[in-house]
């Protein structure tokens, strides 16, 4: 439609008193913690989305299994497990903390103490400052030198 | 005539690779004592492949336009319906193409590098093209062997099969060249750090050659994520703009890293500190830019941009990936032991510290990036088990370090080199923390809970507070030495500071960045609602109602189309047309969103399908995420302040008297 007929169409609506909708249609109340699960699960037929983002059949299949259990009132763990099971750790997309997902999670701990291992270190090593020269080899074609060559 | 200006298209670019290998050659004589004019010889074979590698590009995008499927990546990317734009961007749709794209950029960085640095840098030159060289060698060797987008297809097919309908969006027509551009502008000062390197030279030098050549890699890589993000948020129809994918975590690693060595390069020119850890993050960004490059180009990560897969060429990519970490960490420890800073941290309470601090996180986050990304893989290599690392890994472990990140940055630019006393440092930062600290209460009070939401919010309200202080005592300060109004001293302070205020200003788009996320990411609202024709829904202060539904075609797709009002206390104030297309060429459906921006937020609206008549709708309101984009485009700004510093270019003064033509030895 082109732009034109878009405005008139606009114009038009604007101009007519809307008619009382036939009906308000409000989400399901237990749709916002299904979404939020459905986040965490992987589509295992497609690439790197959640069943939440993905159109594909195996995802809306799944989707439709979380509705039922999130609707029977089962709880975040009994209902990842279930997926779990069922479709194997791919489909977790937080890894699992156990077997070799426990290195990926124990990751971020080492880092941190290293970093503030590196942190500190670099701290520690504190103390007058040297006159800055190029001791490295003091050639003359460095960049600072140079400039000051410059008349 | 078409055949032979393909044949001319391959010919070209295996001429190139053949220069390659020739400018290596003459360069390393030269730059182990030879002939002054064998140097010459290299640079003149770089320019030489610069203007090959544009012909056989030329040559590929005109085999698009004109939709000669006698070129079997043509049949396979496009297709007669296509329109003209996505023809052109065809060109890089797939593997071949974005491969020549590459290699294009590189000869043509290549040259104008050689060309800028010629007269500057006679002593590294001979390295610098060399590396260049080599690098473009391992490109052109995988495009004319491997990959070859001029390959013949007979018998030539009527029509081709079209490009990939996700890629048929002016978004990712424009986000590939963009990031490109970004891992390829790396390549230059990796071959300046390389040279430094051989040449045991590892002062100043290299580190104020390529000041420049860091910041415009870095720009354009924050461009390109940007814009990928960008096409995410229209194309795919989810509500966001990063997933975690392995493909956007690819191009996120060099970014980590360059952001990094952007930092401490600033340590090694103003106190001559750390020179190893600036030629270890540079060859880490480099190396992490093939790595992107390859990890998604290989198709080894099975993602929604892995278009092409093709394990046969793995083993040669991670034969290249493999030589060139070897050569580039080997060359690092060889020389580690020359390399000694000179100056030390004198005080906790310094920019050096800072810089330190900064260059530590950044590091982790690109190891946990790195980390998370190809541990599946390596998990898949080792046992039979398969299993996923991403979003909710991502999110727990990265938004708590790019909090302190951002911490940093407010900090930083104001906490002079040397040290502060504390007192000083608690009274310039007073007030925004306590500005940072209100709109956390404020948050909590209307109704915020967690505690990282509010952590978030009380950052980066300071982080906004202070880097905006910073600003004004920069712009008081002129005013003071100046005399004059106002508006005088911002011109002159941001006339004469363009370096200082251009990174102020970056990181105040940063900071709006982080605005942006935290609002959409955190505060979203979604409605997943049924709609019969006549029904309306509820979605923040909106009213939608479905007006019905309509066919719809293209130049390559039919497609239907939903006619959504919103209403805003009883008036119409827009009309949305989500829609859901169908390609038949690949017999691929895609949706196209509808989306409405204002400032505060977004109303996006994602039509699942259809169902008794009427519509399956995901509709979000997405607050602040405007802002993104909005952050780039002060970032971009505040990257081109400091882009145009003055160049005060150091002239040799050998080189006047020994000519222009033959670097002075």
């Amino acid at each position: 439609m082109s732009r034109a007929a878009r405005l008139a169409l606009l114009a038009a609506l604007l101009a007519t008193p809307l008619p009382a909708p036939a009906q308000v249609v409000s989400e399901a109340p237990e749709e916002a913690r299904v979404r939020e699960l459905a986040r965490t699960l992987r589509c295992p037929v497609c690439q790197s989305e959640s069943i939440l983002e993905s159109r594909a059949g195996t995802a809306q299949e799944m989707m439709v299994l979380l509705r039922e259990m999130v609707a029977a009132g089962q709880g975040d763990t009994e209902i990842a497990e279930f997926f779990r099971t069922r479709y194997g750790d791919f489909v977790m997309l937080a890894p699992p903390r156990e077997g070799a997902g426990r290195i990926i999670w124990a990751l971020p701990l080492i880092l941190v103490l290293l970093g503030a291992g590196v942190f500190a270190a670099g701290l520690r090593r504190r103390g007058p400052a040297r006159t800055p020269a190029d001791t490295v080899t003091g050639k003359p074609l460095d960049a600072a030198r140079l400039r000051e060559m410059e008349p | 005539m078409n055949l032979t200006l393909i044949g001319f298209g391959g010919l070209a670019t295996a001429l190139a690779l053949v220069l390659t290998l020739f400018a290596a050659a003459q360069a390393v004589a030269a730059g182990r004592g030879g002939s002054p004019a064998r140097l010459v010889a290299a640079r003149n074979a770089m320019l030489a492949i610069a203007a090959l590698l544009s012909l056989a590009f030329g040559i590929l995008i005109h085999a698009f336009t004109t939709s000669d499927f006698s070129v079997a990546y043509v049949a396979q990317n496009s297709n007669l319906a296509l329109p003209m734009l996505y023809k052109i961007t065809a060109t890089w749709g797939a593997h071949e193409g974005s491969l020549l794209l590459w290699a294009w950029y590189l000869a043509v960085l290549s040259a104008v590098a050689v060309g800028l640095h010629w007269r500057d840098h006679p002593l590294s030159m001979p390295w610098i093209i060399a590396t260049l060289a080599l690098v473009q060698a391992g490109f052109l060797a995988l495009i004319v062997f491997l990959s070859n987008p001029f390959a013949a297809l007979a018998p030539q097919p009527l029509d081709g099969r079209d490009l990939n309908p996700l890629l048929q969006d002016p978004g990712l027509a424009f986000h590939p060249p963009v990031l490109y551009l970004g891992y390829v502008g790396f390549a230059v000062p990796f071959a300046f750090a390389v040279a430094a390197m051989i040449r045991s030279h590892v002062g100043l030098e290299w580190v104020s050659a390529v000041r420049r050549w860091v910041l415009f890699a870095w720009t354009a890589l924050t461009s390109g994520i940007i814009f990928g993000g960008y096409w995410a948020y229209y194309e795919l129809g989810w509500g966001g703009y990063w997933a975690w994918d392995p493909v956007e975590n690819a191009s996120l690693m060099p970014w980590l890293t360059g952001t990094a060595l952007m930092h401490s390069m600033m340590a090694q020119e103003r106190r001559h500190m750390f020179r190893l850890w600036n030629l270890f993050l540079v060859v880490s960004t480099f190396l992490l830019t093939l790595l992107g490059t390859f990890l998604v180009r290989s198709g080894v990560l099975t993602s929604v941009h892995a278009f092409a897969v093709d394990p046969a060429r793995g083993a040669y990519i991670l034969g290249f990936l493999g030589l060139a970490i070897l050569a580039g960490y080997g060359l690092l420890i060889w020389r580690a032991e020359a390399i000694e800073s000179e100056a030390r941290i004198e005080a906790p309470l310094s920019r050096e510290a800072g810089l330190l601090a900064n260059n530590v996180i950044l590091l982790m986050a690109a190891v946990i990036v790195v980390a998370g990304t190809l541990f599946p893989l390596a998990v898949e290599v080792v046992s039979e088990e398969k299993l996923s690392v991403g979003a909710p890994y991502f999110n727990r472990v990265m938004v708590p370090l790019m909090l302190v990140v951002v911490m940093l940055l407010a900090m930083g630019p104001s906490v002079p080199w040397r040290g502060m006393p504390s007192r000083r440092f608690l009274r310039q930062f007073r007030l925004p923390a306590l500005g940072g600290l209100g709109a956390a209460a404020l948050a909590a009070g209307l109704g915020t809970r967690d505690a990282l939401t509010l952590a978030a919010i009380a950052v980066v309200g300071f982080a906004a507070l202070a880097t905006l202080a910073d600003i004004g005592r920069s712009v008081a300060a002129r005013r003071k030495v100046a005399g004059c109004g106002w508006a005088r001293a911002v011109m002159i302070a941001f006339g004469q500071g363009r370096r200082r205020m251009g990174g102020l200003v970056v990181h105040l788009g940063i900071v709006l960045i982080a605005a942006g996320m935290i609002g959409s990411g955190l505060f979203q609202e979604a409605r997943t609602v049924h709609l019969m024709p006549g029904a309306s829904t509820q979605v923040h202060r909106y009213t939608l109602t479905l007006r019905g539904i309509d066919d719809t075609t293209g130049a390559n797709w039919q497609g239907r189309r939903a006619r959504i009002s919103v209403s805003e206390g009883g008036q119409v104030v827009a009309m949305m047309r989500p829609e859901n297309r169908f390609y038949e060429t690949r017999g691929m459906a895609t949706t196209e969103t509808a989306i409405r921006s204002e400032p505060g937020g977004d109303l996006y609206i994602f039509v699942g399908g259809e169902q008794d008549g009427g519509i399956v709708a995901q509709i979000y309101w997405n607050p602040l995420v405007g802002w993104v984009w909005l952050g780039w485009m002060v970032v971009l700004t505040g990257a081109g302040l400091s882009l145009a510093e003055r160049v005060t270019r150091p002239r040799p003064a050998a080189a006047t008297t020994a000519g222009r033509e033959v670097p002075a030895e």
